[in-house]
């Protein structure tokens, strides 16, 4: 490292200290109204997280730096932007048990996203609407409309999946669902990674590459990087993959070397700086050693696989998928305290044909704008890639040994783990 | 912007390929039923009822939509692929386990008439799906005995409704479950709702028992014990009874004394927990379970 990247990380880091002891809202003092019933005015600040019986809405209250989660029943036509009057009983959250009995601290989770208090049962009353940011409100929108379409003609929960490999949309899902899905550690496919942020960022410019010259196409690929994360809900995971991806076409644009794994540094300390408590964010950590994994393990790995055909990437695929596997193993144990043993056959399975899949399912979401009967023959190419997706999934999760679960993996040995992968990668470079 | 000149032209023709082959593959789906077979199938949603009946020509309906959204999945499992649209709901009666699904849908599907028992219900889902009603202008209908529904004239296969006889308005909820008998030949299927052994009394002292022979029998309200008398039975004298239900579902149902019941007049019966979906087919002739 030169003397002027030691000093920028310097900065770096003491900008993200004052950000976090200076900067950052405090939990407002509500103790005298908990566990009582309020009426709360506020802004829905994000789209409504719809579920199976539920929807969850952040509002900001008026006057208030902090956000409260508010729990109502699905059917209401509450949107992103409108002023709501909610009623019902304020609580502080509470961490739970997941289904292996191992607590999750829901306390931070939803601190980091500056949310102290949770109204739950809350019924809900629209004050006004349109008053968030007119983008915001159209890039929502394009969302929910795209979402429809595809709803429109291909039948659930296919279209909830088609819809969670492409927007990382996690609504719909039933909780046998969700099951199958870490039980065969695939959860991955339908949140949204660095993978969905790439490949939107590749289709937007090869489509206009043959129109416009290559700066041209490369600063469109830069703002529709930007839109599409905003659209997708600004998840840290989207952020991360966003400024690597930008990094990338700024390489492209200036004619420089683009070397992921500084990107990747860049992009966490860029993260950090903003805003330290992305550090014990279980989405950030997981794309972070996922991403260094497949940039740093694969090299190894590939290696063991050379008896695999190159034919379709194959041989490059199943590396990165073990390379993948294998760095977010410790963490993984060690947060969910599940361990898939039937992970890496589900996953070289489906990940060869997500790409297409992801293709056929975008192509009905924009057809779907013109009409549902230009849309409909591409559905069915996509319900049937789908359909082999959630088959192969359900075989796999009903397997009995699908998944073994442990209660308590030490953070100790999750930390020996990485300094063990960390000395075993770097050990023959100087 | 050469490129695109290039292709222009077949970029069209292929957009145009795939507009014909969608339209001919939607009326396919939708029309094409050269089959002389009615299905009915008794959908596996959990803890509710939801019946699913398609005639030979085309036309749908559908009773009951289950408690949750769970409905979209077992329809989606019947129809065919693209088929957006059921040219009749019936709602038997206000309770969740039955109307709990139909606001999803109401919301996804095209829907032409709904069939109503005539509660009014003060609950939040009740409000919801009436809600949707409105929103999607479907034709609202309440149901009286004596009504006919003709699913496929040509076919001659009919619904004829048997309760509710009056004004429900003072009735208990179950007790005003709509109660009906779907016709196609020699076959038919008497579908129950919640209905109770009160509402069976009505029936049996408004018609005659030989109305009241059908081949396949729903019993009411999950197998509960407050339905499904011995004498409501031996009338409908079914080949099979089915049980709309959900695994330990805190009811206790099917209760015993029911199947005993059935035991005691040697009526074999399905429950949709054992068997998932159950659906029959029928030529008006020859009555096929088929899964």
């Amino acid at each position: 490292m030169s003397k002027k990247e030691i000093i920028i990380i310097f900065i770096l880091i003491a900008i993200a200290v004052v950000r976090f002891f200076f900067f950052l809202p405090e939990p407002p003092d509500f103790d005298s109204v908990l566990e009582e019933e309020v009426i709360v005015v506020g802004e829905v600040i994000y789209p409504p997280d719809v579920r199976a019986n539920s929807q969850r809405i952040t509002i900001k209250p008026a006057n208030q730096e902090t956000n409260i989660l508010v729990v109502i029943p699905r059917n209401s036509d509450i949107l992103y932007g409108d002023i709501i009057q909610v009623k019902g009983i304020l609580e502080t959250p509470e961490n739970f048990m997941t289904s292996v009995g191992k607590e999750f601290n829901y306390k931070r989770y939803l601190a980091n996203q500056d949310i102290y208090f949770i109204i739950k049962n809350a019924s809900a009353e629209i004050i006004s609407r349109g008053n968030g940011s007119k983008l915001k409100a159209w890039l929502y929108n394009l969302r929910n409309s795209f979402m429809e379409n595809i709803k429109e003609v291909v039948p659930p929960p296919k279209s909830d999946l088609a819809n969670g490999l492409i927007l990382g949309s996690r609504g719909g899902f039933d909780k046998e669902m969700n099951e199958e899905f870490i039980s065969t550690g695939t959860i991955h496919i339908i949140a949204l990674s660095g993978y969905n942020v790439t490949i939107v960022a590749e289709g937007v410019m090869n489509v206009l590459g043959l129109i416009f010259s290559q700066v041209v196409s490369i600063i469109f690929g830069i703002f529709v990087i930007f839109l599409f994360i905003i659209m997708t809900g600004a998840s840290s995971t989207a952020i991360r993959a966003g400024i690597m991806a930008t990094i990338l076409l700024f390489a492209r644009l200036t004619g420089r070397t683009y070397m992921a794994g500084r990107a990747l540094i860049i992009a966490a300390l860029l993260m950090v700086a903003y805003d330290l408590r992305v550090l014990v964010d279980i989405s950030f950590q997981l794309s972070f050693i996922a991403t260094a994994g497949v940039l740093f393990l694969t090299p190894k790995v590939i290696n063991w696989v050379k008896f695999l055909p190159m034919r379709f990437k194959f041989r490059e695929l199943v590396a990165t998928t073990i390379a993948a596997t294998i760095s977010v193993l410790p963490i993984l144990l060690y947060t969910t305290g599940i361990l898939s043993i039937v992970s890496l056959p589900t996953n070289i399975l489906i990940l060869s044909f997500i790409p297409l899949t992801m293709l056929f399912s975008f192509i009905v979401g924009v057809l779907g704008f013109i009409s549902p009967v230009l849309s409909l023959p591409f559905g069915y190419i996509s319900h049937l890639l789908l359909s082999y997706i959630l088959s192969v999934i359900h075989f796999f999760a009903s397997l009995p040994f699908a998944s073994v679960s442990t209660r308590s993996f030490p953070l100790i040995i999750t930390i020996l783990l990485y300094v063990f992968l960390i000395w075993w990668v770097f050990r023959n470079q100087e | 912007m050469k490129y695109l000149k290039k292709y222009l032209p077949y970029i069209l023709v292929l957009v145009l390929f795939l507009s014909v082959f969608g339209i001919w593959y939607k009326i396919y789906a939708e029309d094409n039923k050269n089959t002389d077979y009615l299905t009915v199938a008794f959908l596996d949603i959990g803890q509710g009822d939801a019946i699913f009946i398609e005639a030979p020509n085309g036309k749908q309906m559908l009773i009951d939509g289950g408690p949750d959204w769970k409905i979209l999945e077992r329809l989606a499992e019947v129809m065919p692929f693209g088929d957006k649209s059921i040219d009749v709901i019936l709602a038997t009666h206000a309770d969740m386990d039955h109307i709990g699904g139909l606001p999803f849908v109401l919301d996804d599907y095209k829907i032409t008439n709904i069939i109503e028992n005539g509660i009014i219900s003060e609950t939040t889902i009740y409000k919801d799906y009436q809600k949707e009603i409105l929103k999607n202008k479907v034709n609202k209908i309440i149901a009286r005995r004596d009504m006919r529904i003709i699913l496929d004239k040509e076919k001659n296969i009919y619904f004829d409704i048997l309760f509710p006889d009056k004004d429900t308005l003072e009735l208990e909820s179950n007790d005003g479950s709509i109660v009906g008998k779907l016709i196609y030949g020699e076959k038919s299927f008497m579908l129950t709702g919640d209905a109770t052994i009160y509402t069976e009394n009505q029936i049996q002292w408004n018609e005659n028992p030989k109305i009241l022979k059908s081949e396949v029998l729903k019993l009411g309200h999950h197998g509960s014990k407050t339905s499904s008398s011995i004498l409501w039975l031996e009338d409908v004298d079914p080949e099979i009874a089915i049980i709309s239900v959900d695994k330990n579902n805190r009811y206790g149902h099917p209760h015993q004394e029911v199947l005993d019941r059935l035991n005691s007049l040697n009526i074999p019966y399905l429950t949709t927990y054992e068997e998932g979906s159950i659906i029959f087919k029928t030529d008006g002739v020859e009555l096929i379970h088929i899964k």
